[in-house]
């Protein structure tokens, strides 16, 4: 009777594995499917110049350096910016409270091409010439602080009310109950979403490529796909290189949360 | 005797609720107290009044002669707040363990940080502590992976590190599962065993009955009776009083 009842709750999870596995599968089919209509479309109806992709892949490629660097720069500033952000948030000293709503609000309610072109085309208009590179760390770096800060808002607001009460009650000054209890608890919950954000600037970065000073993927494959007249060749490379950074920087990111969601420290 | 806390006319409103009315409390040294009282009588928030984790509305606070006035501000006020808050240790209903540092920096916190003691040091303090309570075999492990009653000891053996010299608990067992509410209480009472003054918050009358010097009864924010807990539970002399032990009575029955 027991050994019955044991093996049929053995074979309800076997049930159970073998249709997520089926599920996995059937998922991974699809996608080789999918993939091979593109190669198909791109090697048969839709004739590519190969001799053009041969020439110009390892000149658009290299252009990754230029789009990891400037993402790189430009989280480092933002994860700067936000945690100023959500701090002063929780301020009580209206000014500084007053700035940061000032600055998340003007930032989200404008366009990041338009703050993009805004540090190339129009500093310069009052004599501030700023190097592409560093324009564009600051563009990316204040529209990513400005939505990473809600991030880290939510952040300090998960961590419970007891928290700070028993720092508190052990004699601790609110500025060690922060530093020593609230943030590492916060960025603990913000490291995942920061880990998407990064993920997409390695996107928006093509942005600044409009104005012509950074030598990132975008910028390299619409100089070469525009003097040869290749521009669907140039375009389909870009995005293969930047569909292939953004699935590894997702294994690692996943790769990340799975271990901070472990050992919950 | 001088007392070790002593309470004068404290009020607390919260907006225009008047949670404590004119409270006055002395402890002596070595005093084990237990506040009890239905939900909602101000029970808790006076124990918390005692720390300033509730800033007082008016009155005075003084624990082992350090005396802070309530509703003050400025530099001097946070300071002896500060002085305070380092002659009482507090245990948590929810026990609030730290979780991202495990058992022992848990415990080494606050000694480190605030008191700016010597790691080794506190780390040999923290050890006699978690002994004690019984967990010093966890002292490596994260407070997650813990059941709330090995998280409750501790919090108490964090509470103790600070060396205090009176203990508060605000319901250190409402949260618990009921198979582990011994081994916090066997805990309390090994601490009350020690000679530490403890003021608890408490709904339970066999800890009440066994290990306190006194009972305090609050309804509506006042203190309605103050005894040894053999009378008060044989003889209570407000009708509120007897109705409160009544329902446990039942309760237990």
């Amino acid at each position: 009777m027991n050994q019955n009842q044991k093996s049929q709750a053995e074979l309800l999870y076997e049930a159970q594995q073998r249709k997520i596995r089926q599920f996995r599968t059937n998922v991974a089919l699809t996608w080789i499917v999918l993939l091979g209509v593109l190669v198909y479309l791109f090697s048969g109806p839709i004739r590519l110049d190969t001799d053009f992709i041969q020439r110009n892949s390892l000149f658009i490629a290299t252009g990754v350096i230029d789009t990891l660097k400037i993402s790189f720069l430009s989280i480092t500033l933002a994860i700067f910016l936000a945690l100023l952000a959500a701090l002063g948030r929780l301020s009580t000293f209206p000014p500084v409270y007053a700035l940061s709503t000032f600055y998340v609000s003007l930032i989200r309610g404008t366009p990041l091409y338009l703050q993009i072109f805004f540090f190339f085309l129009a500093l310069p208009q009052l004599n501030i010439v700023l190097p592409g590179l560093v324009a564009g760390v600051f563009a990316l770096g204040l529209n990513y602080g400005a939505y990473m800060s809600e991030t880290f808002r939510a952040g300090l607001a998960s961590v419970g009310r007891g928290q700070r009460e028993a720092a508190i009650a052990l004699g601790m000054t609110p500025g060690q109950t922060m530093r020593r209890i609230i943030l590492p608890q916060a960025l603990r919950f913000a490291i995942p979403p920061m880990g998407n954000d990064f993920i997409s600037m390695t996107k928006d970065s093509a942005l600044v490529s409009a104005t012509g000073f950074v030598h990132e993927i975008m910028w390299r494959a619409t100089r070469v796909g525009r003097a040869e007249l290749n521009n669907l060749e140039a375009l389909i490379v870009a995005a293969v290189f930047y569909w292939m950074m953004t699935l590894i920087l997702t294994f690692f990111q996943s790769r990340l949360e799975s271990r901070l969601a472990k050992g919950d420290r | 005797m001088a007392p070790i806390v002593k309470i004068t006319n404290l009020d607390k409103y919260f907006g225009r609720l008047h949670v404590i009315k004119n409270i006055s409390l002395e402890i002596q040294p070595r005093q084990v107290v237990c506040l009890i009282g239905r939900s909602g009588s101000g029970k808790s928030t006076l124990l918390r009044c005692i720390n300033f984790l509730e800033e007082p509305s008016h009155g005075t606070i003084e624990v082992d002669g350090i005396k802070v006035e309530g509703g003050e501000k400025g530099r001097e006020h946070r300071q002896q707040v500060h002085d305070l808050r380092l002659k009482t240790g507090m245990v948590f209903q929810e026990f609030n363990l730290f979780p991202h540092m495990s058992v022992l920096q848990n415990v080494i916190e606050g000694p480190v940080t605030v008191k700016g003691m010597d790691r080794n040091q506190a780390i040999a303090l923290a050890e006699e502590n978690l002994d004690s309570v019984g967990m010093l075999f966890k002292k490596d492990e994260y407070p997650n992976r813990l059941s709330g009653g090995q998280k409750q000891r501790i919090a108490i053996a964090r509470a103790l590190t600070m060396q205090p010299k009176v203990m508060l608990f605000d319901e250190p067992t409402s949260a618990l599962d009921p198979e582990l509410i011994g081994e916090v209480l066997n805990v309390m009472k090994k601490v009350a065993k020690d000679g530490m003054t403890m003021l608890v918050v408490t709904h339970e009358m066999g800890f009440a009955r066994e290990v306190a010097d006194r009972v305090i009864v609050m309804a509506d924010g006042e203190l309605i009776e103050d005894a040894k807990p053999e009378e008060l539970f044989r003889n209570p002399k407000d009708p509120r009083t007897k109705a409160l032990i009544d329902r446990y009575r039942t309760g237990e029955g």
